[in-house]
Formats: structure tokens, sequence, C-alpha cells
């Protein structure tokens, strides 16, 4: 079998291994809930970053699409452990020697999530705040690693009510290497600040009968990402969620608002896709 | 006379406190005899003629939350059927074989799930 032939594959592996369920989490704000003790959930989620505007000498642009497979295992009823598999491929093209067309593996992620204080004050209705830290691993890839082990560490509120849920999280990345032709936020030299908010929306059922087991809901996220060189990008991320059972479905997009960059390249728009089930 | 009437006060103060910690003292063992009766209830098996209860769950959230109590519940011996209603929060849990959980034990499931237990109704017994 050919090397491209076996990327294709691992893609096609890598995607189909499943999803992570995480109940009223929007898609790309994290959320202040998790499996139960013993519980596991996987969540396959695929990611396509169009890129352009580069406004460094490279004056890079292309596309960049991550297939993520996330496992989350409870447990106890309040901590949780939480992995990041990534694989992907770029097509980028730019100044010469700066373009690259290929799979490779990004850095990997480990993180412990912690539900420090809950209030459940109705059938359906929670406030939860959680935090969780962990550690970004390096991949080794040349192309899609940052080379280096970086702490991540966060906090996220999580409040339901009726058909309403809002998630409002902040995380914070210490970077203790760096790729040196940073493509993607986070991959470069300076610190990551991530601010996401979402809202969710239960559009159908209006409320839950006896035998209701699933649910849509409608998704609007607000997401930031800072770099302490400066760079800044804004996006707003509609998309939908269906959840059934033992398994979601999630579709959206992000549409950047606000970019201040010297870095990197902007992000001229991404789509998401991503599966989740709850073992 | 000063002297006299200020070690009164102080005898007086001391005594009515010494009254008032036995007082508190007295209800303080009350509360924990109270407290130990019904932790020993909650570990005693439900009923054996009980064909279901009703758990009463708070912070359901969400269909795939709640699942996550459904299967806990189905993993448990004696349970052969879980219904729950996400909109009044009632978990109907039905029973069969010769083996009962306890309250305690559903509390348990119920924590361990990450919700919270607002009270077990068994036909035929007290709430």
């Amino acid at each position: 079998m050919g090397t491209s032939a076996l990327q294709w594959c691992s893609a096609v592996g890598a995607l189909m291994l499943g999803a992570h369920a995480m109940a009223q989490q929007a898609l790309i704000t994290p959320a202040a809930t998790q499996p139960g003790a013993g519980r596991f959930t996987i969540r396959e989620v695929a990611q396509y970053i169009r890129l352009d505007d580069d406004p460094t000498p490279l004056n890079r642009s292309g596309s960049n699409i991550r297939f993520t497979t996330q496992i989350a295992v409870g447990i106890t009823g309040s901590l949780s452990l939480e992995g990041d598999i990534p694989f992907a491929y770029r097509d980028i093209s730019g100044a010469p020697g700066q373009s690259f067309d290929g799979f490779g593996v990004p850095d990997l992620a480990v993180r412990a999530k912690w539900r420090v204080w809950k209030k459940d004050f109705g059938p359906l209705d929670t406030g939860r705040l959680s935090l969780f830290g962990g550690l970004k691993i390096r991949s080794g890839d040349s192309e899609f690693s940052s080379d280096s082990y970086d702490p991540i560490f966060g906090a996220v509120y999580t409040h339901i009510t009726g058909r309403h849920g809002f998630n409002l999280a902040a995380q914070y990345r210490l970077t203790t290497g760096s790729n040196p032709t940073p493509l993607l936020a986070g991959e470069g030299k300076a610190d990551l600040l991530r601010g996401d908010a979402s809202y969710l929306f239960r559009l159908a059922p209006a409320s839950f009968a006896d035998s209701s087991h699933d649910a849509w809901y409608a998704v609007l996220e607000f997401n930031s990402e800072y770099e302490t060189n400066g760079d800044l990008e804004l996006f707003l991320s509609p998309g939908i969620l269906y959840e059934a059972k033992t398994w979601a479905l999630e579709a959206g997009v992000q549409i950047p608002i606000v970019h201040s960059l010297d870095y990197r390249p902007r992000t001229v728009i991404a789509a998401r896709f991503g599966l989740r089930f709850l073992f | 006379m000063r002297a006299h009437i200020n070690t009164s006060v102080l005898v007086l103060t001391a005594t009515f406190g010494l009254l008032g910690c036995q007082s508190g003292s007295a209800s303080s063992t009350q509360s924990d005899q109270a407290s130990a009766a019904r932790q020993a209830s909650d570990a005693e098996p439900i009923s054996a003629d009980a064909e279901y209860v009703v758990l009463h769950v708070s912070g359901l959230s969400c269909p795939l939350c709640a699942t996550n109590l459904e299967k806990e519940l189905h993993s448990q011996p004696a349970v052969s059927t879980v219904n729950v209603n996400l909109e009044t929060g009632e978990v109907r849990v039905g029973l069969d074989g010769a083996f009962r959980p306890s309250r305690s034990d559903f509390k348990r499931i119920v924590v361990n799930s990450g919700f919270t237990l607002r009270g077990i109704d068994v036909p035929g017994e007290g709430a």
C-alpha cells in the first residue's frame, strides 16, 4: 500500500473511531459537564480551515483539515480525564520553500477536569463550574508540531435553565517552545489565551414528554484567540446540534469578525463536523 | 459590694451558659441519633415487594446527560427497566428478582452520575 493510501486510511480510521459525548457542550466552547464515574465518551471532530492574507514575508495561504479524536473517562462524579489525538492534512502555498501538501500529526493533549461547584435547581436546570488543567504534548512532526510541552489550564461555567444553555470558558496555554513559522494560533512562540462563550437553545422539543429521548439545539458561539505576541482573532460561530440518548451530531461554521495578525495568515472561514458517543 | 455584685453576675452568667451548653448538647445528641437512624434506614434494602421505585432527580440537563444515569442504573442487579422523564426529573426504576438496592445505593448511583437526588418514592413505604 502506498504512503498516500495509507495516510488516507489512517484519516478515515481516525474519523471512524467514534465520538465523544458531552451534553450541552457547544462545538468549540467547553462545558462543565463530563461522563459519569466509570463511563467514557468518544468524540470525533473534523475541522476545515481556510487561510489567507499572510502578513509575513512567507506569504502563505491554503487549507488545514484536522481530525481529532477526543476521549473522556469519568473517574468520579466530578472528575474526568480527557485526551485529544489529532491527525491533519495541509495544503499550503507560499514563498519559495514554504509550500506544503501532506498529512501529519499535530500535538496531542491530555487534561483533567474537576467540577468544583454544582447546583441543580430543577429537573433539567443546573449551574456547574469546572477547572481543568493539562499538557499539550509534542508529536515530533516538524510541519505540524510546536515541538514543545505546553501546560494548559482554565475554567468553564455551564448554566442550563429550561430550553437555554450557556457556557463560558477561559483557558491559557503556556508556550515553552515554538514552531518558527506558525500557521495556526498557538503554534508560535507566544502564549495563547482562549476565551469562549456559547448559547444553546433547544429548538425541539419545546418540553420533554415522557417518551422524549432526543433534542435539537441551535448553537451560537463567540470565540477568541489572543496570543501574547499581539495576534488576535475573534469569531462568531453558528451551529446546530442533534442529541440522542447515546450519541450526538454537531455541525457549524466559524466566521471571523476581527483580525489583528502580524505572525500568521488569517482565517478566512472554518467549518466543523462532529460525532459524539457515550459508552 | 460592687465586687459581690460583679461576682454574682459572673456566676449567673456562667450558670446560664452551662445550662445552654447542656441544652445544646442534648439537642445535638438527639440530632446525631436521628441522623444515625436515617442513615441506618437508608442502608437497608428496599422492600422486596416493591416492583418499582421513583427517583426524583435534579440537573438532568439533556438526553445525553440522563443516559449516564440510565446506564448506571441498568448495571445494577434487580433493575429491569429505567424510564427517565426529563421534564419532571422523575426516574422510574423497575425492579425484578429477590435482590433490592437500598436508598443509599440509589443516592450513590445518582451522585456518581453527576446529579442530585431529591427523594425516593417506594410504593407502600413512606418517602
